[in-house]
Parts: C-alpha cells; sequence; structure tokens
C-alpha cells in the first residue's frame, strides 16, 4: 500500500496547509479516510485522563510540543480513541514496532497551548497485533456520529492495511490550519 | 485435624480473650472438636450419593421469559475475543454465552428461536486469512447451527446497535459495510446466503421500518430510503431532504424504535422522529429551558430505550460540555412520546452506558453501568431491583429479546 501511503499523505498536507478542517471534509469527505479511534469509554478517560500516571513520564524534547505523550491530556491528543501508541513501544506519532500504520485516517484540529497555532492532527491508528491495553485515552471533541464517517472515531479505521486488528492510536502533525 | 479451620480458630480466639466466659467457650470448642473428627450424621444417610451422570450440558427452555437479556462484551483489551453473556434479570442468573470475534455485532429473532452474531476473524488470529460471517446460534441450546459467509467488508466499529438488523418481515438480515466504502449486504435467513449487495455512498448504518423497508442516514444530513423485494433486490429507493444539522446539534445514531417510527435523540437534547419511509416527522425538546441552562445532555454509549407502548427513555448528564456525549449517565429520564411529556426522572445508583427495557408486564430498566455491571430497575417507577456483576472486561451493550 505504499502507493496510497504517499498519495493519502501528501495529499493531506498539501490540503491541510490550505484550508480550514471543515472545508476539507466539504471537499473530501467521501474519500477522506480517518482515523482511529477506538473507543475508550469515558470511565477509561477517567482513569487515564487527569490522575496519575501509571506510565514513566515522557517528553517530546521540543519546548514547543509541550506535554507528555503518555497523557491524554497531551495536545495534540483533542479527539483521539484508543490505546495511545506512546505507551506501546511507539510515540505520538510513530507505531510501535511490527505494527502498519493505517494510510486511512480522520483529522482532528487541535490548538497548540504554547505557540498558540491550531493545528491539523491525523489520527492514524496502528494495525496488526492485537489491542496494546496501556494508556486508554478518549477524547471526542469535534466527534460526529457514524454516518459522518470521516469525523468518526468509534470506526476502527485499521483500514488499507494488511489487517484490521487495531493496536493503537497516533496523532500525526499535518499542518497549521489556515481558517 | 485441621488447625486452619476457621471455626475452630475463632474458638481458640474466644477462649484466650473471653477469660470471663471461659467455660463455654471450652464447652463450644469441644462441640467443634468432635463434629470435625467424626463422621458427620452419616446414620441419617446411610445411603451415598448416585455418580453423576457424564458429559451433560445444559440446554434452555424456549422460549425465553421476558425478562431475558444479553449483554454485550466487546473485548476492549483483546478485541479478537469477545463475547455475549445470556442472563436473566429477574433472577440474577447467568444462563450461558455465545463467543465472538473482532467487533461483533448481534441480532435475535423469536420467531425463528435464532440468535445472529456477526464477526470478523483471521485464520491465524491477529493474521492470515479473514473471514467475515454472521454465526447463527440455537435459543435452545446456544449450539452453532450455520455460519453465513459474508464479503470481506462488514465495517468494523465499536459496538452499534444500527450496524445490523433485521428487517420487520423478519425475511432479511442487513449487515453495514465500511470499507470505507459504505454498502449493505443482503442475507436471506431462510436460505442463510447472502443475496444481494446495495451501495449507499455517503450513507451508513441500518434502521429497519415495515415489511422490507429500511432507511440509513448519511453524511449530508439526509435519510435513503430503501424497499426490497421478496428477493432481497431493491425495489424503490429515495433520498430525503437534509433534516440532521449534523455540524451543531447532530442525531445520535444511537437510537430506538417505536411502532413504525425511529426516534433519535441529538447530542443537545433534541428529538427527532423518523417515518417508516425515512422521512422527517416530529421534533421536539426534551429539555426545559431551566435543564438547558443547567447543562443537561443525553449522554452513554447507547442512550434510549423504548416500549412499543410509546415510552421512551433516555440517558442523561448534568454539565454536558463539547464531547461529553459518550460520557456515562448519571439519570434516566422517561417520556411519554404520545403526549410529548416526561413522566419522571430516574437517579441511577451508578452512572450509564448503555440502557435497554424489557417488554415484561412491568418492564424492567436495563442498565449496563460505569463499572461493568448489569443494574436492573423498576422501568416505571425506578426503583432498584439487582446487580449482575461480572459481565466481561467491557460490556458496552444490552439487548432485550424482543
Amino acid at each position: 500500500m505504499d502507493w496510497l501511503d504517499k498519495v493519502t499523505q501528501q495529499t493531506a498536507r498539501n490540503i491541510a496547509h490550505r484550508t480550514s478542517r471543515r472545508s476539507f471534509f466539504a471537499k473530501f469527505g467521501g474519500l477522506l479516510l480517518g482515523t482511529a479511534a477506538l473507543p475508550l469509554l469515558p470511565v477509561a478517560r477517567a482513569s487515564t485522563g487527569g490522575g496519575e500516571s501509571r506510565v514513566p513520564a515522557q517528553s517530546t524534547g521540543n519546548i514547543q510540543d509541550p506535554g507528555d505523550p503518555s497523557l491524554c491530556d497531551y495536545w495534540r491528543y483533542c479527539a483521539i480513541d484508543g490505546y495511545l501508541c506512546s505507551c506501546c513501544g511507539g510515540t505520538q506519532n510513530t507505531c510501535p514496532p511490527g505494527t502498519e500504520m493505517s494510510p486511512l485516517t480522520w483529522i482532528g484540529t487541535c490548538r497548540n497551548p504554547v505557540d498558540g497555532r491550531n493545528y491539523i492532527i491525523s489520527y492514524n491508528d496502528c494495525c496488526g497485533k492485537s489491542d496494546c491495553g496501556r494508556c486508554l485515552c478518549n477524547r471526542n471533541e469535534g466527534d460526529k456520529p457514524i454516518y459522518r464517517p470521516q469525523a468518526n472515531n468509534d470506526i476502527d479505521w485499521c483500514l488499507g492495511t494488511e489487517t484490521n486488528i487495531y493496536n493503537c492510536s497516533t496523532a500525526v502533525i499535518l499542518g497549521v490550519a489556515t481558517e | 485435624m485441621d488447625n486452619q479451620e476457621p471455626g475452630l480458630n475463632d474458638c481458640m480466639k474466644n477462649k484466650n480473650e473471653r477469660l470471663n466466659d471461659w467455660a463455654g467457650g471450652v464447652k463450644l470448642c469441644t462441640l467443634l472438636l468432635l463434629a470435625l473428627s467424626t463422621p458427620v450424621n452419616a446414620e441419617t444417610f446411610p445411603d451415598p450419593l448416585p455418580a453423576d451422570p457424564l458429559l451433560i450440558s445444559e440446554s434452555l427452555d424456549t422460549p425465553y421469559p421476558a425478562s431475558y437479556a444479553v449483554v454485550h462484551d466487546f473485548g476492549f483489551g483483546s478485541l479478537p475475543d469477545s463475547a455475549f453473556s445470556l442472563v436473566d434479570t429477574h433472577t440474577g442468573r447467568f444462563k450461558g454465552m455465545m463467543s465472538a470475534g473482532n467487533f461483533a455485532t448481534f441480532d435475535v429473532s423469536v420467531s425463528r428461536q435464532e440468535m445472529y452474531v456477526g464477526e470478523t476473524y483471521y485464520s491465524r488470529g491477529t493474521r492470515g486469512d479473514r473471514s467475515d460471517l454472521v454465526t447463527v446460534y440455537d435459543m435452545n441450546n446456544l449450539e452453532r447451527l450455520a455460519e453465513i459467509e459474508l464479503p470481506l467488508k462488514r465495517a468494523a466499529m465499536v459496538v452499534n446497535k444500527g450496524a445490523t438488523g433485521i428487517t420487520d418481515s423478519g425475511k432479511f438480515m442487513l449487515v453495514f459495510n465500511l470499507t470505507p466504502a459504505t454498502s449493505v449486504s443482503v442475507i436471506d435467513l431462510d436460505s442463510r446466503k447472502v443475496v444481494n449487495e446495495i451501495e449507499s455512498p455517503g450513507c451508513s448504518l441500518v434502521y429497519p421500518t415495515v415489511k422490507d423497508d429500511f432507511f440509513m442516514l448519511c453524511g449530508d444530513g439526509a435519510a435513503l430510503f430503501i424497499s426490497l423485494d421478496s428477493s432481497g433486490q431493491v425495489r424503490k429507493q429515495s433520498k430525503s431532504q437534509p433534516f440532521i444539522d449534523i455540524d451543531n446539534d447532530p442525531l445520535s445514531e444511537k437510537s430506538s424504535k417505536i411502532g413504525d417510527t425511529w426516534f433519535f435523540v441529538s447530542f443537545h437534547g433534541n428529538l427527532q422522529t423518523v417515518s417508516a419511509k425515512g422521512e422527517p416527522l416530529d421534533s421536539w425538546s426534551l429539555l426545559s429551558n431551566n435543564e438547558r441552562s443547567k447543562g443537561w445532555r443525553p449522554a452513554g454509549w447507547h442512550w434510549t430505550a423504548s416500549h412499543p407502548d410509546g415510552r421512551l427513555w433516555v440517558g442523561m448528564t448534568p454539565d454536558g460540555y463539547e464531547g461529553s456525549h459518550k460520557d456515562p449517565a448519571s439519570e434516566v429520564w422517561l417520556f411519554e412520546t404520545k403526549k410529548k411529556t416526561r413522566l419522571s426522572r430516574i437517579k441511577l445508583n451508578v452512572n450509564a452506558i448503555a440502557i435497554d427495557v424489557s417488554l415484561e408486564d412491568e418492564p424492567r430498566l436495563l442498565v449496563v453501568n460505569a463499572a461493568g455491571a448489569l443494574d436492573v430497575y423498576n422501568a416505571q417507577t425506578g426503583k432498584y431491583q439487582n446487580s449482575i456483576m461480572d459481565l466481561g472486561a467491557s460490556p458496552y451493550q444490552v439487548h432485550r429479546l424482543q
């Protein structure tokens, strides 16, 4: 699926630099493929989203990318729904070893609290191994019902991958959202 | 003599600590020591127990009482291994279960006395050749009757009652596909074969209405109506005008049916009815201005339940915010939909993830709670009745067996 990866990534990056989230979906909603996100119930969020961490602290090492990517309140995770790959052998933007990143994702818009910019975030799932089971995080800002799939995080977005077995979720910066 | 026997230990402790009553302690301990060191009442039971029969599995009396329900364990933490538990909400007894695969669905046909589990497997667990199927279970013994092979495109999503459905006639089962291209597989339940696949670009999920009619909801806010003929082919198809404000106040897809009409509740608490032809009917608010100002909103994983007499139950939470629509509900509000009035507010012991209502003479409100148990209340009065614990790693849904 290399070709699909490349086409999807480049298209998304190009569009993301030029458009707002809403117009992005309006134009490409039928194709736009979305994210990952398995649902965690708020029950899960309560246990991971603001309380004490159950994993060693992490940092991006970049003061412009603040927060701990192993915690649910990390700024990029504003619409994520799943196990955080940062706790599963990957990072906030890479998959754990031996898993396959889905080329199809859905897109959220999250505000970086340090530089004040709104970034377009692609919530790619990592696929091919069973649930990581660590650092469950469910935030539903902007989540829409399944009948608008490109904006829904109940769907297993392990599509276009070798299997639809879900492992964890990433939050990849595509670019700055321009209104 | 086993000196770990708790009764004996207690006695020894009592003897040492209660000196002012030591004589009584000695007497009690002597009796216990005698009881533990000699055969108990063998003379009363001169015959030993007979040998048990071997290799017996239970079966169930059918049709089931209306108090039976199925709880769906999504298996979050090990998604390829999910399960459905059959429970009696009256007695609290666990009656049996059905194993299931990745992203399973559940349907039941009382007239056929069959249950249908949609599931995806890989030949080597998490890898290998994919199989999508609907597995048919006999309600009498929970044994597999058949496996219906599906096109390898059934939608993988968190538990959702709209992912599959059986038409009102009982003839066809509908399976929503997402690749992410959207379509519907039509299964003939007599032949147990897929007889059609209907493309539905931009439209998702299935809501059966009358005969072999159903509608889907679309990304532009409209509904797609489809009517099947007796062979499962499309007899008629039409699309409504858009009536859902998806950007500002979307209708949750997790809805309930009364008669021929589907009842959808929006994220902000507005009720929208949709006709058997997929056309919008009435719309009214479930909230007073005061309740709205306090942030009351519908909430939960599946937040509606209905009764054929027109009653509708809706899970609600206060202090709502953008994204609170999947938070557990602290109350369930009961409405009379014919009069468009609220009858009562039921405060829950433990917040709800999903609800349903049994069809008994005195219906029970079935609540999958946020702690993973099934709580049972009187659906009219809200009086708590009992709980059924330990129903899997992530029970997200409850189905009455209608």
